[in-house]
């Protein structure tokens, strides 16, 4: 064995630390774990110093952001000057009539960034479908990373400043500090402004046990779900049946959705975890972002465990100032469909996104009906009796997984293809070759719904245990995972395993 | 009561031995544990490499290929084919419609001399000895009769991936139209794009399946791989695209099937002209060819189900191209030996291949085997075993396509592929075949990487998908194109010409009056 340097490593190592579009600076990195390594250094000599501690974490959060989006990190400064100087000038106004005009000020100009860098060619695809095609020219529009989280934790200080439920900060660099911060920039949780800013000067830092043991299960957990379950079944299982859904049978399409909902929940739990983690390691406290979402006995239970950070943003920034359920009972229908469907385009800028919304929109009306039209009808699995909560898992689980299809087909004619083959070709004959030509991935899967499942108890006893742990069997324990995460990167892909024919 | 301490200061120490640790972990070298391989965990891969002690060069590993799934007597095809030919000719049932046949796409004239799909050409390398490749390449050329091609393969061009693009741009060149062969069901027909089919009451089988395939059938595949056994009432109904140029209609259909006993056919054509065929019984393999504009065929076995073996149905237009795509999941090329060498010969004299490609070698390629040389006299045999089947088709082997495989958190190209495709060019070579290297191709686009960066390809690093089978189907009409080129037609000289004595004398005299060096000539051109 010899170890040889790259060539050119110097030249190697400043491209790995310039802006590359291609190359995210994403938790799961191992670039990251380096960075976060060399800031940590620094950061403990810091709790005790507020404001230097504070320019200290702006700088690596704009340091952050400029690896994955290059200049666009002034975006981020823009809005938090913007949002700084329109909250101070919405609770200096008295008049109901300029504050609110403000507040309208403060929500155009975010969504305005939003619309432009994420919807402009939707609605140049929209309005070529309407007029013709070439009626309007693409536009080559790069899409700054985050830019729909933080759009919407700007927006919820300045609506909360209108509502008189937050004072505006005195420094902008406060504010700066709260929209970039780091660990929750890219892909949340949406942290309200009202939760965070008061332990922004919060001083001396102070991280109790619990917390840095928290967030060492956290991190690494979020890492096992994101980087060896849902980057190991979605690339060895799930992309190729949505690919090509018509090379499979209907039960490997149905497979394929149940595979996805878990490679989405891992994804995108996993993600938040790991902000919420790391976050805790730097003393922050993030509010929980998902809740076991798919134990979930009703849909609106679902939405209660489900990225709860914007569900409820939704609910109290859209749902709520659309009139909430104080405006008649159609009111409401109509405001929570509205509602899920702004949601649904929130996800992505594509049709399939807004009928995903519109499908939830359609299943919480639905449910809302239920439950008063059929007396004693509970909203929460726990409320239940055993017997109706086990179909409602059942149901709910099959229609979220419908709205997944939606979700990540590539377009509508596969959502139609996947069915397709679901109900005129299911071949459920193939499910023992299935699960022994894919053992790794049906492992992974059982895993990943088995700890799913799992009773919140054993979370909070893991939890418990290992922050129990000693210094020096926590970093065994981190190396370990690091170990099987990079075991699982490298390992050699699965290969396509056709049982129909 | 005493302040619980501060744990700020234990992320850094924990961080900072986290990557202590990683570091170390990079330097165990790779294991295998438990029949489990465990690969270098190198954190630092991106700045630092750590070269593994070099792999002795392998022998063939045994399990590699399973010689007897390769087995296959040459001497006994060439007698059953010898015997199956001096019966009685396969009974074509001809059917010509009323009005104009469809016509045929006219050829592009002169495009052949300049214009290339691709930036890189990867030329065919030529290593026909028997002139068959030649005469496919003039046949092309004159473009005044049908020129087949059966491309065998694997589940690389499944659903007619590269095929259909291969076909357009051959067709749009030198002529033709129609989708080329066509199974009568195979649970495929929904994802091929070219065809539409539409059938019921059948069961498929493929010969790769043959210890599931009934015992009346096992020896019923011929070079499609496919056998459809009928119910009575049985029907498939094919029709034209627009997925691809010239696919909509075309100027004949053929059905292929068996009829041992006694059986009524009915053929529907274009949705109103139907005809219903008696077929007597026999093992020789029948067709029914329908001429006249076809745009969609629809095939229903009426009774006698029990000794009919369906096929299915090719679609061309004469004068031009016809490209039959002969695909077999997880075929090695072993499948064609359990085909019946007599009814593939039976089939060949009712449709004349003149070009027989095979596509192989994906399923054998192994990251750790470097000798293919084994696979490659399997490849020699299975050159050797088309032409005792298809005895005027040239034979042109594609090498092995690239594929990508993951070292650290990469991909990169399998380090064993160009051995797997010297191997072919040798079997090719050795076996006077030609040969065109699709690795080189693919390479030249970018190789396995990109085409799944751009969406060419699966995740799998393995399988193209329509897209990418495009860019290799344009790669490898560039290479035809060019040995058009390589091989013009012989300048023919009229008949007239060289019958009439009378008019070599003037001629003669004509040619010595302007006698005259042609060097001198040109100098004193006036407008050089």
């Amino acid at each position: 064995m010899t170890v040889r340097a790259e060539e050119h490593i110097f030249g190697k190592l400043c491209s790995l630390l310039s802006y590359d579009p291609q190359q995210p600076l994403i938790f799961s990195s191992g670039l990251f774990l380096f960075l976060f390594a060399g800031f940590l250094l620094l950061y403990g000599r810091l709790r005790s110093a507020a404001t230097a501690r504070i320019v200290y974490v702006i700088l690596f959060s704009l340091y952050f952001y400029y690896k994955s989006s290059g200049i666009y990190f002034l975006l981020l400064v823009f809005a938090s000057v913007s949002d700084f100087w329109i909250a101070r000038a919405i609770f200096r106004t008295e008049g109901r009539g300029a504050r609110r005009w403000l507040v309208l000020l403060s929500v155009l100009v975010n969504l305005g960034m939003l619309g432009y860098f994420k919807y402009t060619n939707f609605l140049i695809g929209i309005a070529n479908d309407l007029f013709g095609e070439g009626f309007l020219d693409f536009r080559n529009i790069f899409l700054p990373v985050g830019i729909s989280f933080f759009v919407f934790q700007s927006m919820s200080y300045t609506i909360d400043i209108y509502r008189g439920e937050l004072r505006p900060l005195d420094r902008w660099g406060d504010y700066l500090f709260y929209l970039s911060f780091f660990p929750q920039l890219v892909a949340g949780p949406i942290v309200r402004a009202r939760d965070f800013i008061p332990q922004i000067r919060r001083n001396p830092i102070r991280i109790t046990r619990e917390m840095f043991g928290s967030g060492v299960f956290l991190i690494l957990t979020g890492l096992f779900k994101k980087a060896v379950i849902s980057d190991y079944i979605s690339l060895n299982f799930v992309d190729r049946i949505f690919d090509d859904p018509l090379l499979y049978s209907g039960f490997e399409c149905l497979t394929g959705i149940y595979a996805y909902a878990l490679q989405i929940y891992c994804d995108f739990s996993g993600y938040s975890d790991m902000a919420i983690g790391i976050a805790l390691l730097l003393g922050f406290r993030f509010p929980k972002n998902f809740d076991a979402p798919y134990k979930s006995a009703t849909i609106t239970e679902f939405w209660r465990r489900w990225h709860i950070s914007l569900s409820s943003w939704l609910r109290d920034y859209l749902y709520i100032s659309l009139g909430g359920n104080r405006k008649g009972r159609v009111r409401t229908y109509l405001n929570l469909m509205l509602t899920m469907l702004l949601g649904g385009l929130w996800h992505g800028a594509a049709v399939r996104f807004i009928l995903w919304g519109g499908l939830h929109g359609l299943a919480l009306a639905l449910h809302k009906l239920w439950m008063r039209a059929v007396p004693g009808s509970k909203a929460l699995g726990h409320q239940m009796r055993w017997y109706w909560r086990i179909p409602g898992i059942f149901l709910t689980f099959n229609l979220v997984c419908f709205g997944w299809l939606m979700f990540r087909a590539e377009s509508m004619q596969t959502v139609g293809l996947m069915l397709r083959q679901i109900f005129r070709h299911f071949n459920a004959a193939i499910a023992p070759q299935l699960f022994s030509g894919y053992t790794g991935v049906f492992l992974l899967i059982g895993l990943g719904y088995l700890l799913h499942l799992l009773p919140g108890s054993c979370d909070r006893r893991a939890r418990r245990f290992v922050t129990g742990l000693p210094l020096a069997a926590q970093v065994l324990l981190a190396t370990v995972v690091v170990w099987v995460v990079m075991q699982v990167k490298s390992s050699d892909i699965q290969p396509f395993i056709y049982f129909q024919f | 009561m005493t302040p619980e301490p501060d744990y700020t200061h234990r992320s850094r120490t924990a961080a900072v031995a986290l990557v202590a640790a990683l570091i170390l972990l990079s330097f165990v070298p790779p294991q295998t544990v438990g029949g489990i391989r465990l690969k270098r965990a190198n954190i630092l891969s991106e700045l630092i490499r750590f070269e593994e002690e070099a792999v002795e060069a392998e022998e063939p590993l045994l399990d590699a290929i399973d010689e007897e799934e390769f087995r296959i007597d040459l001497q006994q095809v060439a007698r059953l084919v010898a015997d199956t030919a001096p019966r009685e000719a396969p009974a074509t049932y001809e059917w010509t419609l009323d009005g104009p046949a469809a016509a045929t796409t006219p050829p592009a004239a002169g495009q052949s001399d300049t214009t290339r799909r691709l930036p890189q050409l990867v030329p065919i390398e030529d290593f026909d000895t028997t002139g068959r490749f030649a005469a496919f390449c003039r046949k092309l050329q004159r473009g005044d009769s049908l020129v087949r091609i059966a491309v065998m393969g694997d589940s690389f061009i499944e659903g007619d991936i590269l095929t259909s693009d291969l076909r357009e741009q051959l067709q749009l060149r030198y002529g033709g139209g129609g989708a080329g062969f066509a199974p009568a069901a195979s649970p495929l027909t929904d994802f091929r794009r070219t065809i539409r089919t539409t059938s019921k009451g059948w069961n498929s089988y493929n010969v790769m399946q043959r210890r599931t395939t009934p015992e009346a059938l096992a020896d019923s595949y011929c070079v499609s791989g496919w056998v459809c056994q009928p119910a009575d009432g049985a029907s498939t109904r094919w029709e034209g695209t627009s997925e691809r140029a010239c696919l909509e209609q075309c100027n004949t259909a053929r059905i292929l099937f068996l009829s041992r006993s006694d059986s009524r056919i009915e053929v529907t054509v274009n949705d109103t002209a139907s005809r219903i065929f008696e077929i007597e019984g026999s093992p020789l393999m029948r067709q029914i060819a329908v001429r006249g504009t076809v745009r969609s065929l629809e095939f229903s076995v009426l009774s006698g189900a029990g000794g009919v073996v369906g096929y299915g149905a090719l679609f061309e237009s004469s004068p031009g191209v016809a490209v039959d795509n002969y695909s077999i999941r997880s075929n090695n090329g072993q499948a064609m030996f359990r085909t019946s060498p007599a009814l593939n010969a039976q089939a060949d004299r009712m449709l004349g291949y003149d070009l027989v490609i095979l596509q192989y070698g994906l399923n054998i390629l192994q990251p750790d085997l470097r000798n293919y040389a084994r696979y490659g006299e399997q490849i020699e045999k299975m050159i050797a075993y088309v032409r005792h089947c298809f005895p005027r088709a040239a034979v042109l082997v594609m090498s092995v396509s690239d594929r990508s495989i993951k070292e650290e958190d990469r991909f990169v190209p399998m380090a064993s592929a160009p051995f797997m495709v010297e191997a072919q060019r040798a079997a090719a070579e050795a076996s006077g075949a030609a040969f065109w290297n699709t690795y080189r191709a693919m390479q030249s686009l970018g190789g396995m990487a990109r085409f799944v960066a751009e969406g060419w390809a699966g995740k799998d690093y393995t399988h193209i998908n329509f897209a990418g089978g495009r860019r290799i189907a344009w790669g490898l009409c560039d290479a035809i194109d060019d040995a058009v080129r390589r091989h013009p037609l012989s300048v023919r000289v009229a008949h007239a010409n060289i019958a009439d004595s009378a008019r070599i004398t003037p001629l003669e005299e004509a040619l010595i009056r302007s006698a005259r060096p042609v060097g001198r000539n040109l100098r004193n051109h006036p407008e050089r």
